[in-house]
């Protein structure tokens, strides 16, 4: 039997803080020491923290003054906050395919999508795997749109040694329960665009978007140890990249030297599925056997443009224009054929357990090609 | 807040995102708010400006007219939206937690949904320090 361990994870230095905070308090004064804290961690000049990850991109979409007949470009392959937060401005979120090795938004693939309309890009870092920020950088710079870094899963990825949060017109994270870095429900935003940080603040303020003071106390505790646990799921995430290598189920996604530290909020792998086929087998094959074994393997995301909330009327009627809803090859394959997750807390299992994993893939390449 | 409280939650793993603490304290404040003649379904949110875009939201998209019974409830620390017609509850609840519908968990799968939500989630602190102050009422 698999052994992983418990998310979130939590001590009396948790509870020492969290018995400090008052969630009345108006002066939030925790809220003030985890700004502090995480300015220091990220190198960012200005950080907000908010109410969850969703609202934070709506509250920077809508400071940026994107509305109704505004487009927006995003990935399929995310959560649906991503295109939730742009319909609830009543811009228009337009999809663009997503990298076959990476599942992050292709900026060749935004660039096509670019129209007179479009007022900005908001791409994702699927997994905590920070995209190509040079190349979106440059897009963003070049046609003047707005570049939203969509991190929820990413806190504390680096990409050629500079935290995300340091990128883009603004970042967002996500600290909700499952997230690397969490207090239950919250979020942050960073940016390094003084105006903009105090129109977003005023914007908190107003609507009441703040992070409650006990939550603000927990996510001080829980990024002191940030640091330890990401250097655990690197090394995990290495040793089972090397291991799973040397097989015929699946394939590692691409390591590009420029991302200096991934997240690794999901552990995700690609199935072979050319040669899982030459054996009659499919992902699906796949994900079942191995959770028989005890590993419990995810499919992932569907491609956001399927869902049926996407596409119904209610959401035709917030935005009040019509949304292209073609399927997107790469993110096909990616979806229905191909992607696999695991969760972050398997990457902070012991040795024993990651060996176990490895075994699992081995019993299942053995069962099928004998 | 009771020590006790904050121990348990810290322990159960489960810090926000619909955790059993915020059903508790729903349930309890729809005991409180409704009478032997009319059930009141109540969604709790992170202020009392998320429970109004709540409403804001369903009536943008055409599923709540302006005369439909919705209340809200405005503390310091937690809002919430209420209403006596079950079908605009659940409604308003997935607005509330990414369009999933109650009874749902926190899960990516939203293959079956047909709203797209927001998140105006509470955590399970707000929902224990209500839970406190309902009981104190």
């Amino acid at each position: 039997m698999l052994s992983f361990p418990k998310w979130p994870i939590a001590d009396e230095s948790d509870l020492k803080l969290i018995r400090e905070a008052d969630i009345r308090d108006r002066a939030r004064p925790m809220s003030k020491r985890f700004s502090d804290a995480f300015r220091d961690f990220t190198k960012a000049p200005y950080v907000l923290p908010v109410a969850n990850g969703t609202v934070s991109l709506e509250l920077i979409l809508t400071a940026l003054g994107v509305g109704p007949g505004d487009e927006v470009i995003l990935p399929p392959y995310t959560f649906i906050a991503t295109f939730s937060s742009i319909i609830y401005t009543g811009a228009t979120p337009v999809f663009a395919d997503i990298e076959p090795d990476t599942y992050n938004l292709s900026p060749v693939e935004a660039e096509k999508k670019i129209t007179s309309k479009t007022k900005a890009i908001v791409a994702v870092a699927v997994a905590g795997r920070p995209f190509d920020l040079d190349a979106f950088e440059q897009l963003a710079k070049d046609k003047g749109l707005y570049l939203i870094v969509d991190a929820a899963q990413a806190v504390g990825a680096t990409w050629n040694g500079r935290d995300i949060a340091t990128y883009g017109t603004c970042a967002s994270f996500s600290c909700q329960n499952t997230k690397n870095l969490t207090c239950g429900e919250g979020g942050i935003i960073t940016t390094s665009d003084e105006n903009l940080y105090q129109k977003l603040c005023d914007m908190v303020e107003k609507k009441d978007h703040r992070l409650n003071e006990i939550s603000c106390a927990l996510l001080i505790s829980q990024l002191s140890r940030l640091s330890q646990q990401m250097k655990k799921r690197a090394e995990s995430a290495r040793y089972l990249n090397e291991g799973l290598s040397r097989g015929r189920l699946v394939l590692p996604m691409k390591q590009d030297p420029r991302i200096t530290l991934d997240a690794y909020h999901l552990f995700v792998l690609r199935t072979r599925v050319e040669e899982l086929a030459k054996a009659g087998r499919t992902r699906k094959d796949l994900i079942r056997d191995a959770r028989e074994l005890g590993l419990p393997l995810l499919a992932g995301y569907e491609p956001l443009y399927r869902l049926p909330s996407v596409q119904s009327a209610t959401t035709r009627k917030l935005i009040r224009a019509d949304m292209d809803l073609s399927p997107l090859p790469v993110c096909e394959r990616a979806s229905y054929e191909e992607g696999l997750w695991l969760e972050q807390f398997t990457l902070l299992s012991e040795k024993e357990t990651l060996d176990q994993i490895l075994q699992i893939f081995e019993t299942l390449e053995r069962r099928y090609f004998g | 807040m009771k020590q006790e409280m904050l121990e348990s939650i810290l322990t159960s793993g489960v810090w926000g995102t619909c955790g059993p603490i915020e059903e508790l304290a729903t349930k309890k404040l729809c005991e409180v708010l409704s009478a032997p003649d009319r059930q009141m379904y109540a969604v709790l949110t992170y202020s009392s400006d998320a429970a109004k875009e709540i409403l804001e939201v369903a009536r943008k998209m055409g599923l709540c007219k302006r005369d439909d019974p919705v209340y809200f409830l405005n503390l310091h620390y937690v809002g919430a939206i209420i209403t006596p017609d079950k079908s605009l509850y659940e409604i308003f609840y997935q607005i509330h937690h990414c369009g999933h519908r109650p009874g749902i968990g926190a899960t990516v799968d939203l293959s079956e949904e047909n709203i797209v939500g927001g998140d105006m989630r509470i955590t399970e602190w707000q929902a224990a320090e209500f839970l406190e102050s309902l009981e104190r009422l």
